[in-house]
């Protein structure tokens, strides 16, 4: 994973000090021992949880392999060394669980459970040490620091795969195809917005040219809704298809769209339009000089 | 075919081919307006109209807010892909429509119906 973070700025953004990290190493020595149980106990919860079996499954060849992950998990945590080798393994972890789709709430509530059974065992150390708050207050800020890193990257993920599916819907939305020689058909679904507009004149412009299109057809049966915004993108695009040598109609205006544009005063100029796609294509064919008997 | 837009609206349309003809009579009301639009606009997505006509021989008076609101509905009419031509303008009517600086552009007229031919020759050849 290519994300980049500061190590200083996020140690002062959680204040995590020096003197914090030799609390935390402190406490993984006083916690040495309990570390095995933490895991077993920490486990003994997991199965009752439902998740358990989507996720961790039956085998348990699988599950002494994550065990053992873990403890070298908590060991790590409580060595307190934070630098890139750190942050590259909770982001490795935060990979699996977006890989696998692990739901926040049981990622959230096993941070939980760990936590509060570390407390309870910090505080239940005899002879308590003077300065147990202290310690339970540096573990506690790695925690939120431990789990913000993991949550991190499943976001970052997750943004990246929303991102991904954006561009694929909005290559898929703007299919520019030509349907007769010389005649370019956009047809248009969904909601426009000046991005997706840009991208349909680009994309429109370059076709025309590739195609050397005589007339260019945009329909609009499909588009949601126009206001101002929408009805100025798509004039753009007719100019700018025009002013490739290319005669431009848009189609599939619905009385409901042409109320729209003349009750919001745009100035539609002298742009070709239709009511229907059909009608579209006559024009077109006209235009072209092709008859069909 | 023959329709009226509602009871004593003071409008009635008629359809042959894929002409609608519409005669204004009385006094147009915004209510009127909106319907003739919604009316109008349905008209030419279901039965592929191409050419719209308004007839207001029968107008007398007509303000500047009725003559936009019969402007938008041209100009709507010619974003559907159909054409409009108004015929029948009351002489009065004209004088004081340029002289209240009314936007005429976009607007086709002719003297009577014998005419309308002519006038769509010169718009472009789709009726």
């Amino acid at each position: 994973m290519d994300q980049k973070i500061n190590l200083e700025e996020l140690k002062d953004k959680f204040v995590i000090t020096d003197t914090d990290f030799k609390l935390i190493r402190n406490a993984g020595l006083l916690l040495d021992n309990f570390l095995p149980q933490l895991i077993e106990k920490w486990y003994a919860w997991l199965v009752t949880q439902k998740e358990f079996s989507m996720f961790f499954g039956t085998n348990s060849n699988n599950l002494m392999q994550i065990k053992k992950q873990q403890l070298s998990y908590w060991q790590s945590f409580f060595s307190a060394n934070i630098n890139e080798q750190y942050v590259t393994d909770r982001y490795r972890i935060g990979e699996v669980h977006a890989r696998i789709g692990l739901p926040n709430d049981i990622y959230f509530a096993g941070v939980s459970k760990a936590f509060q059974l570390i407390a309870d065992e910090l505080w239940n150390i005899k002879p308590m040490p003077a300065n147990i708050g202290d310690i339970a207050n540096a573990v506690t800020k790695h925690f939120f620091l431990d789990t913000y890193l993991v949550m991190d990257i499943i976001t970052h993920i997750h943004n990246a795969r929303l991102e991904e599916s954006h561009k694929t819907m909005i290559e898929m939305a703007t299919p520019v195809t030509p349907i007769w020689e010389g005649i370019l058909l956009l047809p248009l679904l969904g909601i426009l917005d000046s991005s997706r507009a840009q991208d349909i004149m680009n994309k429109s412009l370059s076709k025309i040219a590739e195609e050397r299109t005589k007339v260019f057809i945009l329909d609009i049966s499909g588009v949601a809704s126009v206001d101002t915004a929408v009805a100025n993108q798509l004039i753009k695009i007719t100019k700018a298809t025009q002013l490739m040598g290319c005669e431009a109609i848009i189609s599939g205006i619905s009385p409901a769209i042409a109320r729209t544009i003349i009750e919001l005063g745009v100035d539609v100029g002298e742009i070709k339009s239709t009511s229907t796609l059909r009608d579209a294509f006559e024009i077109a064919l006209k235009m072209i000089k092709v008859t069909i008997s | 075919m023959s329709l009226d837009l509602s009871k004593n609206s003071g409008v009635s349309m008629s359809r042959t081919n894929n002409r609608l003809s519409i005669i204004l009579q009385g006094d147009i009301t915004p209510e009127m307006i909106a319907v003739l639009n919604s009316e109008v606009l349905e008209n030419i997505k279901t039965q592929r109209i191409a050419l719209v006509i308004f007839d207001l021989s029968a107008i007398a008076i007509l303000d500047l807010t009725e003559f936009n609101a019969l402007h938008s509905i041209a100009l709507m009419i010619k974003l559907m892909g159909a054409e409009t031509i108004f015929t029948g303008f009351n002489a009065g009517v004209v004088a004081f429509l340029i002289s209240a600086g009314a936007d005429i552009s976009g607007i086709n007229t002719v003297s009577g119906l014998d005419d309308i031919d002519r006038v769509l020759n010169k718009i472009k050849d789709i009726v």
